[in-house]
Protein backbone atom coordinates (compact mmCIF):
# COMPACT_ATOMS: atom_id res chain seq x y z
CA UNK A 1 0.00 0.00 0.00
CA UNK A 2 1.69 3.22 -0.83
CA UNK A 3 1.88 6.21 1.80
CA UNK A 4 -1.21 7.95 3.22
CA UNK A 5 -0.02 10.81 5.01
CA UNK A 6 3.09 12.90 4.13
CA UNK A 7 4.34 16.64 5.76
CA UNK A 8 4.38 19.12 3.54
CA UNK A 9 6.61 22.24 3.67
CA UNK A 10 4.44 24.38 5.38
CA UNK A 11 3.45 21.99 8.29
CA UNK A 12 0.83 20.81 7.29
CA UNK A 13 -0.61 17.07 6.58
CA UNK A 14 -1.06 15.98 3.33
CA UNK A 15 -3.54 13.06 3.11
CA UNK A 16 -3.75 10.83 -0.02
CA UNK A 17 -6.84 8.55 -1.16
CA UNK A 18 -8.36 6.11 -3.24
CA UNK A 19 -11.80 7.38 -3.20
CA UNK A 20 -13.19 4.02 -2.00
CA UNK A 21 -11.07 4.61 0.81
CA UNK A 22 -12.47 7.58 1.40
CA UNK A 23 -16.39 6.27 1.80
CA UNK A 24 -15.00 3.42 3.85
CA UNK A 25 -13.50 5.81 6.01
CA UNK A 26 -16.76 7.83 5.60
CA UNK A 27 -18.63 5.30 6.46
CA UNK A 28 -17.08 3.80 10.17
CA UNK A 29 -16.67 7.28 11.23
CA UNK A 30 -20.98 6.75 11.00
CA UNK A 31 -21.16 3.62 12.49
CA UNK A 32 -18.90 5.16 15.19
CA UNK A 33 -20.70 7.83 15.68
CA UNK A 34 -23.76 5.56 16.04
CA UNK A 35 -22.10 3.62 18.58
CA UNK A 36 -21.14 6.29 20.92
CA UNK A 37 -24.37 8.24 20.38
CA UNK A 38 -26.73 5.19 21.19
CA UNK A 39 -24.40 3.03 23.48
CA UNK A 40 -25.98 -0.42 24.61
CA UNK A 41 -26.18 -0.92 28.36
CA UNK A 42 -23.60 -3.90 28.11
CA UNK A 43 -20.77 -3.50 25.50
CA UNK A 44 -17.71 -4.94 25.04
CA UNK A 45 -16.71 -2.34 22.67
CA UNK A 46 -18.16 0.65 25.16
CA UNK A 47 -15.96 -1.22 27.82
CA UNK A 48 -12.89 -1.05 25.97
CA UNK A 49 -13.69 2.73 24.76
CA UNK A 50 -14.09 3.95 28.44
CA UNK A 51 -12.53 1.71 30.99
CA UNK A 52 -13.16 1.90 34.73
CA UNK A 53 -9.96 4.39 36.27
CA UNK A 54 -10.32 2.60 39.46
CA UNK A 55 -10.08 -1.29 39.66
CA UNK A 56 -10.16 -1.58 43.59
CA UNK A 57 -13.84 -2.95 44.35
CA UNK A 58 -13.68 -0.42 47.82
CA UNK A 59 -12.91 2.64 45.48
CA UNK A 60 -16.45 2.62 44.07
CA UNK A 61 -16.99 5.74 45.44
CA UNK A 62 -14.26 7.24 44.09
CA UNK A 63 -14.98 5.56 40.19
CA UNK A 64 -18.72 6.75 40.40
CA UNK A 65 -17.53 10.72 40.71
CA UNK A 66 -14.80 9.96 38.16
CA UNK A 67 -17.42 8.80 35.79
CA UNK A 68 -19.56 11.39 36.57
CA UNK A 69 -16.27 14.21 36.09
CA UNK A 70 -15.32 12.98 33.03
CA UNK A 71 -17.02 10.50 31.06
CA UNK A 72 -19.51 12.78 29.12
CA UNK A 73 -16.20 15.11 28.12
CA UNK A 74 -14.25 11.74 27.11
CA UNK A 75 -17.64 11.03 24.50
CA UNK A 76 -17.72 14.78 23.31
CA UNK A 77 -13.96 14.76 22.68
CA UNK A 78 -14.61 11.05 20.80
CA UNK A 79 -18.12 12.70 18.54
CA UNK A 80 -15.76 16.16 17.88
CA UNK A 81 -12.90 14.10 16.64
CA UNK A 82 -14.83 12.26 13.86
CA UNK A 83 -17.25 15.38 13.02
CA UNK A 84 -13.26 16.61 12.27
CA UNK A 85 -12.90 13.67 10.29
CA UNK A 86 -15.64 14.36 8.37
CA UNK A 87 -15.30 17.47 7.68
CA UNK A 88 -11.76 17.21 6.72
CA UNK A 89 -11.73 13.81 4.63
CA UNK A 90 -9.88 14.40 1.14
CA UNK A 91 -12.25 15.93 -1.78
CA UNK A 92 -9.26 17.69 -4.25
CA UNK A 93 -8.51 15.37 -7.09
CA UNK A 94 -5.18 14.03 -6.97
CA UNK A 95 -2.72 11.87 -9.09
CA UNK A 96 -3.70 8.39 -10.25
CA UNK A 97 -7.34 8.88 -9.54
CA UNK A 98 -6.41 9.55 -6.37
CA UNK A 99 -8.14 12.30 -3.67
CA UNK A 100 -6.34 14.77 -1.43
CA UNK A 101 -6.42 17.06 1.20
CA UNK A 102 -4.31 19.11 4.04
CA UNK A 103 -4.76 18.56 7.55
CA UNK A 104 -4.03 21.20 10.67
CA UNK A 105 -2.68 20.09 13.72
CA UNK A 106 -5.72 19.76 15.69
CA UNK A 107 -6.96 17.93 12.34
CA UNK A 108 -4.64 15.21 12.57
CA UNK A 109 -5.19 14.00 16.23
CA UNK A 110 -8.62 13.80 15.63
CA UNK A 111 -7.75 11.70 12.70
CA UNK A 112 -5.63 10.05 14.69
CA UNK A 113 -7.83 9.47 17.52
CA UNK A 114 -10.54 8.28 14.79
CA UNK A 115 -8.76 5.81 13.71
CA UNK A 116 -7.54 5.04 17.07
CA UNK A 117 -10.91 4.10 18.12
CA UNK A 118 -12.39 2.57 14.90
CA UNK A 119 -9.37 0.18 15.36
CA UNK A 120 -10.26 -0.40 19.20
CA UNK A 121 -14.17 -0.99 18.15
CA UNK A 122 -13.74 -3.38 15.21
CA UNK A 123 -10.27 -5.18 17.48
CA UNK A 124 -12.94 -5.84 20.33
CA UNK A 125 -16.13 -6.90 17.95
CA UNK A 126 -13.13 -9.60 16.19
CA UNK A 127 -11.51 -10.63 19.61
CA UNK A 128 -7.76 -9.58 18.62
CA UNK A 129 -4.83 -11.25 20.39
CA UNK A 130 -1.37 -10.48 20.57
CA UNK A 131 -1.11 -13.16 18.30
CA UNK A 132 -3.49 -12.39 15.59
CA UNK A 133 -2.19 -11.87 11.78
CA UNK A 134 -5.12 -9.67 10.14
CA UNK A 135 -3.43 -10.52 6.89
CA UNK A 136 -3.71 -13.96 7.27
CA UNK A 137 -7.31 -14.55 7.72
CA UNK A 138 -9.01 -17.71 6.12
CA UNK A 139 -11.12 -15.98 2.63
CA UNK A 140 -13.79 -18.52 3.98
CA UNK A 141 -14.25 -16.52 7.51
CA UNK A 142 -17.50 -15.06 7.76
CA UNK A 143 -15.26 -11.84 9.40
CA UNK A 144 -13.11 -12.02 6.70
CA UNK A 145 -13.93 -8.36 5.32
CA UNK A 146 -14.00 -6.69 8.77
CA UNK A 147 -10.59 -8.46 9.27
CA UNK A 148 -9.33 -6.83 5.89
CA UNK A 149 -10.94 -3.41 7.21
CA UNK A 150 -8.89 -3.67 9.79
CA UNK A 151 -5.82 -4.12 8.74
CA UNK A 152 -6.32 -1.80 6.14
CA UNK A 153 -6.95 0.79 9.06
CA UNK A 154 -3.96 -0.58 11.02
CA UNK A 155 -1.67 0.04 8.21
CA UNK A 156 -3.24 3.80 7.89
CA UNK A 157 -2.72 4.61 11.11
CA UNK A 158 0.80 2.94 11.29
CA UNK A 159 1.92 5.38 8.28
CA UNK A 160 -0.03 8.43 10.10
CA UNK A 161 1.99 7.75 13.85
CA UNK A 162 5.22 7.10 11.62
CA UNK A 163 4.53 11.23 9.92
CA UNK A 164 3.37 12.42 13.26
CA UNK A 165 6.61 10.84 15.60
CA UNK A 166 9.06 11.94 13.37
CA UNK A 167 8.09 15.67 14.56
CA UNK A 168 8.21 14.87 18.40
CA UNK A 169 11.14 15.78 19.38
CA UNK A 170 13.10 12.99 20.89
CA UNK A 171 14.35 15.16 24.00
CA UNK A 172 11.44 15.20 25.60
CA UNK A 173 10.26 17.89 28.52
CA UNK A 174 9.74 16.21 31.80
CA UNK B 1 -11.82 17.41 26.41
CA UNK B 2 -11.63 19.31 30.14
CA UNK B 3 -10.43 18.08 33.02
CA UNK B 4 -11.94 17.79 36.48
CA UNK B 5 -12.24 20.28 39.09
CA UNK B 6 -11.07 20.70 41.83
CA UNK B 7 -13.24 19.82 44.75
CA UNK B 8 -14.18 22.09 47.30
CA UNK B 9 -13.32 20.23 51.14
CA UNK B 10 -17.01 20.38 52.88
CA UNK B 11 -15.03 20.43 56.26
CA UNK B 12 -11.18 21.47 57.85
CA UNK B 13 -11.12 17.97 58.63
CA UNK B 14 -11.91 16.53 55.68
CA UNK B 15 -9.32 18.34 53.94
CA UNK B 16 -6.60 17.78 56.33
CA UNK B 17 -7.03 14.01 56.67
CA UNK B 18 -7.41 13.68 52.90
CA UNK B 19 -4.33 16.20 52.18
CA UNK B 20 -2.41 13.89 54.86
CA UNK B 21 -3.23 10.66 53.97
CA UNK B 22 -2.51 11.23 50.05
CA UNK B 23 1.23 12.56 50.94
CA UNK B 24 1.78 9.48 52.48
CA UNK B 25 0.43 7.11 50.07
CA UNK B 26 0.98 8.39 46.61
CA UNK B 27 -1.05 7.13 43.42
CA UNK B 28 -0.16 5.44 40.42
CA UNK B 29 -1.32 5.30 37.10
CA UNK B 30 -1.31 1.86 35.07
CA UNK B 31 -1.02 1.62 31.65
CA UNK B 32 -1.85 -2.35 30.95
CA UNK B 33 -1.25 -4.40 27.64
CA UNK B 34 -3.90 -4.68 24.98
CA UNK B 35 -4.03 -6.72 21.48
CA UNK B 36 -4.72 -3.38 19.46
CA UNK B 37 -3.08 -0.49 20.31
CA UNK B 38 0.04 0.06 18.03
CA UNK B 39 3.24 0.02 19.45
CA UNK B 40 4.46 3.29 17.97
CA UNK B 41 0.66 4.66 18.35
CA UNK B 42 1.82 4.08 22.52
CA UNK B 43 5.14 5.82 22.16
CA UNK B 44 3.21 9.07 20.34
CA UNK B 45 0.86 9.25 23.03
CA UNK B 46 3.74 8.83 26.33
CA UNK B 47 5.44 11.74 24.40
CA UNK B 48 2.66 14.00 23.76
CA UNK B 49 0.89 13.57 27.01
CA UNK B 50 3.69 13.26 29.97
CA UNK B 51 6.58 15.14 27.71
CA UNK B 52 8.89 11.90 28.34
CA UNK B 53 11.97 11.51 25.75
CA UNK B 54 11.68 9.19 22.74
CA UNK B 55 13.78 6.48 24.81
CA UNK B 56 11.71 6.56 28.25
CA UNK B 57 8.01 6.50 26.22
CA UNK B 58 9.71 3.61 24.14
CA UNK B 59 11.41 1.45 27.56
CA UNK B 60 7.57 2.08 29.39
CA UNK B 61 5.70 0.78 25.59
CA UNK B 62 8.18 -2.52 26.04
CA UNK B 63 7.39 -2.78 30.10
CA UNK B 64 3.60 -2.69 28.96
CA UNK B 65 4.07 -4.88 25.79
CA UNK B 66 6.30 -7.85 27.59
CA UNK B 67 5.33 -7.55 31.12
CA UNK B 68 1.44 -6.72 30.76
CA UNK B 69 1.60 -3.34 32.46
CA UNK B 70 3.73 -0.24 33.79
CA UNK B 71 3.56 2.66 35.95
CA UNK B 72 3.59 5.74 33.40
CA UNK B 73 2.80 7.95 35.53
CA UNK B 74 1.99 9.14 39.76
CA UNK B 75 1.32 11.58 42.56
CA UNK B 76 -2.04 12.57 44.16
CA UNK B 77 -4.92 11.40 43.43
CA UNK B 78 -6.71 14.20 41.59
CA UNK B 79 -3.55 14.61 39.10
CA UNK B 80 -3.48 10.50 38.49
CA UNK B 81 -7.07 11.15 37.47
CA UNK B 82 -6.85 13.04 34.96
CA UNK B 83 -3.82 11.56 33.70
CA UNK B 84 -6.14 8.39 33.63
CA UNK B 85 -8.85 10.24 31.70
CA UNK B 86 -6.39 11.65 29.49
CA UNK B 87 -5.06 7.88 28.64
CA UNK B 88 -8.61 6.95 28.07
CA UNK B 89 -9.46 9.79 25.46
CA UNK B 90 -6.65 8.71 23.88
CA UNK B 91 -7.68 5.14 23.54
CA UNK B 92 -5.01 3.54 26.45
CA UNK B 93 -5.97 0.71 28.45
CA UNK B 94 -4.78 3.15 31.93
CA UNK B 95 -6.28 2.61 35.59
CA UNK B 96 -5.46 3.71 39.21
CA UNK B 97 -4.07 2.76 42.23
CA UNK B 98 -2.34 3.30 45.27
CA UNK B 99 1.18 2.98 45.58
CA UNK B 100 1.52 0.11 47.92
Amino acid sequence: MSRHFSRAKDGSLVVRMEPEEVALLQQLAGELTELLENPSADDAVRDRLFPRAYLDPTEETAEDEWQRYVHQDLVSGRLDALKVLVDTLPTEPGKRGRVEGRLTEEQEAAWLGVLNDARLALGTRLGVTDDDDAFAVDPDDPMYVAWNVYAWLTALQSDLVQVLLAGVPPDGHE
Amino acid sequence: MTAPGITVPDTVEELLGDTETEQEVPWVVIVWNDPVNLMDYVVFVFQKLFGYSRAKATQLMRQVHHEGKAVVASGTREKCEIDVARLHAHGLWATMQHDK
